[in-house]
Parts: structure tokens; sequence; C-alpha cells
């Protein structure tokens, strides 16, 4: 009989993935299905389009499969784990420009087009997604994971590397950031 | 520590009860602090109900299982996405009602040939009827020929006499006829043999005005039998009271009455989940099955049971945050259902319209299900329904209700017994 995976904690799952058991495949799945969710949600908001959302949350989970089946070293926090994971290949996809980069400019316009017409809910949520591709990508990055996916600091502190009252700040200024971008809708609304 | 500090920390969730004492009071006196405040509410909730908590879509879930070696996305309890094309869809959806039509003509064929067992006992029936009166003929004629032309003589004239609503015209009509087929039917009236029919109770009042001696007892199914001397003995008012042998045949091949219908229906909706997979793990999915009774030709009442996917949307408000859930489990759901056919409205009585109602109760709710579209029946043992169907579901999650509907069309196949 196969053992109930549901009740195992994250690490335990990743040391049956690591020994290479037949049932190595239900513990994969268990952390998929625990974690997809919200990687799915990090890359989709941190790219800004869903094919590199995509490319970087599928080449995110075979990587951290390849390494949890290869390394003798057991991973305490999976869920960061996978997290650096896919923030380190966007990042290298930025770097490479194989991202596109949303400019002031792009956005600004489209905003002020916007402005003249009826804020119906759709709009607020469409200038919110340009709000959000507004900001720096640290920003967005601490505020997706924070105020989105209500990870705590120290678990964000833990993926990205960076402090704590650091990623505070961050986090602040994003919303600091698109309350000034959102300000005319607020306003009216 | 600012105000700002206060705000930010408030929606940190890290702000202690005494600083939060401190920042409603500010709150309270500080108009600008309430605008942000209420500002970076109304961006909080709105940015929350903007993201759906979507699940990665199931392709890509499987291309991801399939590039590390694992067979599926069954260890995830995630359906395997159908990986089909449109074309593939409309060929099976094809395919499928063409081995629907091949299950109808085969019951089709099978239907024929129990009709056809139906003739020979109609056959045998008549074969009977001509040996009965060929001894009764006999006794009087010697003929079997004649005999089987008196029966002849019998049939016609007396179906038109009973057609006649005027006494004197049926007497004409059967003076007519006796001097027209006098040429072959060479009976005397009072040669011609009475039939009493022990077991027709309406066997003739006049019956008992002819003479007893010509009575002959024929031995046969019908309870309603016509006899040859009728037509030359009695008038047509009595004669009018008998039914005709044609129709004791048909009433003999009438089909015994089919009163219940058990159908299988194939539900081929089209969700508007997206690329959300369904929670399907038994296989089970977009099938019906009921079991009706037909209350009369058109209407039919019964109980309708199935299992296909539903797509629901719901928030989940808690005290930090607003969670928008989306979902497509697939339920079980069962009720009542009222089905509607108008055979005359079609051609032939063999395609026409239908309608169905239903409701009852889903896995997560109540639902409400109707159809219509046209019935094929060829036999009156088996018909075939295609449709298009909506259904609404009424379900509730967190104590607030919720409601999803579904348009697609269905097929379905039905045995009546």
């Amino acid at each position: 009989m196969l053992p109930d995976y549901s009740t195992y904690t994250d690490s335990a799952l990743f040391a049956v993935l690591m020994s290479g058991a037949s049932s190595a495949e239900l513990a994969f799945g268990e952390i998929y299905k625990r974690h997809s969710r919200r990687l799915y949600l990090y890359c989709t908001k941190i790219t800004g389009n869903k094919q590199d959302a995509h490319d970087i949350f599928q080449e995110a989970w075979i990587k951290f499969h390849s390494v949890a089946t290869s390394t003798q070293t057991c991973v305490e926090n999976v869920a960061g784990y996978i997290f650096r994971i896919a923030r380190n290949l966007y990042l290298n996809k930025k770097n490479e420009r194989q991202i596109d980069i949303v400019t002031y400019e792009d956005v600004y316009s489209s905003s002020k087009a916007n402005q003249l017409e009826n804020m119906e809910q759709l709009e607020v949520v469409e200038m919110l997604k340009r709000a959000l591709d507004l900001l720096d990508d640290d920003y967005r990055e601490a505020y997706v994971l924070h105020e989105l996916d209500d990870m705590p600091y120290e678990e964000i502190s833990a993926i990205t590397g960076s402090t704590v009252a650091a990623l505070k700040n961050r986090v602040w200024r994003a919303r600091k950031h698109i309350r000034t971008y959102l300000a005319p809708l607020l306003s009216s609304s | 520590m600012n105000n700002n500090e206060f705000l930010n920390q408030y929606f940190d969730g890290t702000l202690g009860e005494a600083e939060q004492q401190v920042f409603f009071s500010a709150l309270a006196d500080d108009s600008v602090l309430r605008q942000e405040f209420n500002d970076e509410m109304l961006v909080r909730n709105t940015v929350r109900a903007s993201v759906f908590a979507e699940a990665p879509p199931a392709d890509l879930t499987n291309s991801i299982f399939s590039a590390v070696g694992y067979s599926g996305t069954t260890s995830v309890g995630i359906a395997p996405a159908l990986q089909t094309s449109n074309f593939m869809k409309v060929g099976g959806y094809l395919l499928s009602f063409a081995v629907g039509c091949v299950f109808i003509v085969l019951l089709n064929h099978w239907g024929n040939s129990t009709s056809n067992t139906t003739a020979s006992r109609s056959e045998q029936f008549q074969q009977k009827q001509q040996v009965s009166n060929s001894v009764a003929t006999n006794q009087s004629l010697g003929s079997p020929q004649n005999s089987l032309q008196a029966e002849k003589f019998s049939h016609r004239s007396y179906r038109q006499m009973i057609h006649s609503q005027n006494k004197n015209n049926a007497e004409n009509l059967l003076n007519n006829r006796k001097r027209e087929d006098s040429e072959f039917l060479l009976i005397p009236n009072q040669q011609l043999p009475n039939k009493s029919n022990t077991s027709a109770p309406q066997s003739d009042v006049h019956d008992e005005e002819t003479d007893n001696n010509n009575k002959v007892q024929i031995s046969t199914t019908a309870t309603k039998q016509p006899n040859i001397s009728e037509h030359y003995s009695i008038n047509s008012v009595t004669a009018a009271k008998q039914p005709d042998i044609y129709e004791q045949e048909s009433i003999t091949t009438l089909p015994q009455t089919k009163n219940f219908i058990t159908s299988l229906r194939s539900l081929q909706s089209v969700p508007a989940s997206g690329d959300i997979a369904s929670n399907d793990r038994l296989g089970i999915n977009n099938i019906a099955l009921a079991l009706f009774y037909k209350v009369d030709k058109h209407f039919a009442i019964g109980l309708e049971t199935g299992r296909e996917a539903f797509y629901q949307e719901y928030t989940h408000q808690t005290d930090s945050s607003t969670d928008f859930i989306k979902q497509n489990p697939t339920m079980w759901w069962g009720g009542a259902a009222f089905r509607g056919e108008i055979p005359e409205l079609g051609w032939n009585e063999t395609l026409y319209p239908y309608a169905q109602v239903g409701g009852g109760l889903a896995e997560s709710g109540a639902y409400l299900r109707t159809s219509t579209g046209v019935c094929f029946a060829p036999l009156d043992i088996v018909s075939m329904n295609i449709g298009v169907d909506w259904t609404l579901l009424r379900y509730s999650a967190y104590t607030l209700q919720y409601s999803t509907q579904k348009v697609g069309w269905s097929y379905s196949i039905n045995i009546c017994f």
C-alpha cells in the first residue's frame, strides 16, 4: 500500500524524491500540488506575460526535479528552493533580454487614456496590472510575494537573499507607487 | 514611528495592540492618513480580487511530468488534459454518433425479425380462420375453393356494410353483392352455416333469430367472428355491431405497450473552465442515465442521474485576505426529469421534436437542466435523441450562494421496454 504523502512535510517528500524510490513520482506530485499554484502566480506576475511565465515555470520544475534526484543534501525550505530556482531563471532570461520590458512611457500613455474612460472594475484590474508592470523588478517581486502570495518577509528573504528590512522597504515603496499611479481611479471611486 | 510606518506595519500585520490604538486615533484625527488608509485598503482588495488562484494549465503540468520521466498527472490529483485537437474532438463526436446509428440499425434489424414473427402469427391466424371457415362451408358446399370465396365475399360486403349508416342501403348492398357474386358463390341462404362463437358474448342478437340447425361451432381464437350467413339473414343494425375480422387481426398484431424508457445520454457541454483541469478520477464523466415512465404518447416522467464537471468561482474572505477560487470539480447529480415528445410534428412519427426538463441535487448544490432537440425513433423499442442542453447549478461556498451554468449538446440512446 502506498504511503499517504499528503501528511508528509516538504523536506520528507524531498527526501523520498532524493532516494529515487519507486514512489518518487507521487512525492514529486505532492510537492507539485502544494506549490505549483503559488509558483505559477509568481511566474505570471513577475514576468508579466504568460508565455515567459510558462517557460520559467516549466524549467523551474524540471530543474528542481533534476537537482532533487541527484543531490545528496536534503532541502528544508522546499518552497523557497523552487522559488529561488524560478527567480534565477527569470533573472537569467531578463539579462539575456529575452523578456520584454514595459517602459514607463508605454504604461503612462495607456494610463492616461484609460483615465478618460469609465472606470469599470475590469479597467481597474488592468490598471493595477500595468502598475505592477511599472514597478522595479525588486519592488514587484517583493510586492507579489508578500501581498499576493502572503509570503512572510523571512521566507522572501530566503528566496531573494535580501534582508527583511530591505524587503519591507520595497513593499512599502511599491504600495506607495501603486497608490500614486491609481490615484485618479481611487479619488473617483 | 510616523503615520506612514504605522500604515505599512498595519497592512503587514505587524502592528502591536498598543500601536494599533495609537494608529486608530491618528486615523480618526488625520484626514490625509484616513484617505491613504482607505486607498491602500481599496488597492489591496482590488489587487487580490484581480488575482485568481489559477492552477497551471493541465497541458503544462503534463509536459513537466513528461519531461521528468513520469507517466502522468494522476499523482497530482489532476485529470490529464485531453491532448486532442478540435478536429479530433469533432471526429470523436461523429464516430460516437455513427456507432450509435449502427447500434440503432442493428436493433432495427432485430426489431424487424420480431415483426416477422408477429406476421407469421398473423398468417397462422388467417390460415386458421380459413380452415375453420372451410370446415363450416365444406359441410354445405364440399368445396374449399368456394369456402374461400365465400369468406372473401363475407369480408368485403361486411366491411362495406358496417360503414353504412342506413339500414336499407346495407340491405341493398347485400342484395347487389349476392347477385354479383352468384356466379362463384352459389349458396342458398338457408344452406349457409351460422357461426355461434361461444367465446363472444356479443355474438349476435340475431343469431338467436336464425335457425339453430344451421349453426356450426367454429373453433377459432377470434372473439368477434363475423359469419357468412349474416349477410343473408341479418339486418344491418345487428351487422353494424359486428367488428371486422381485419380489425381483429390488427389488434392481434399490435405490439405490446412499452411503458418504460431507459436512456443513456452523453453530455457534450462547453465548459467555461478554460484550462482548469477536473478532479475526475473515476473515468465516469459527462454521462447520464435515466429511467422514464411513459404517462402517454407525449409525456414521460422519471429519474435521471449523471456525472460531469461544473466550473465554479467563489470568494473566501478572511481577516487578512480575500481568496478567489476557481475550480472545475466533477460531481454526481441526480433528480427528477420530465420529457415531452410531439411525434405528430415530425416526419412519419420517426423524426420529431422533444424537450426535457429536470432538476435535483448535485454534490455541491441544486441544479436545473433543460434539453431540446430531435428524436429519431425508427422502432418503438429504440430511439435516439440529439439536442442542445443548458444546465444551471446553484452552489454555496463559505455561506455564500453562487451559480454556474453550462451550455452544450447531448445525444442519447433510449431503449423502451
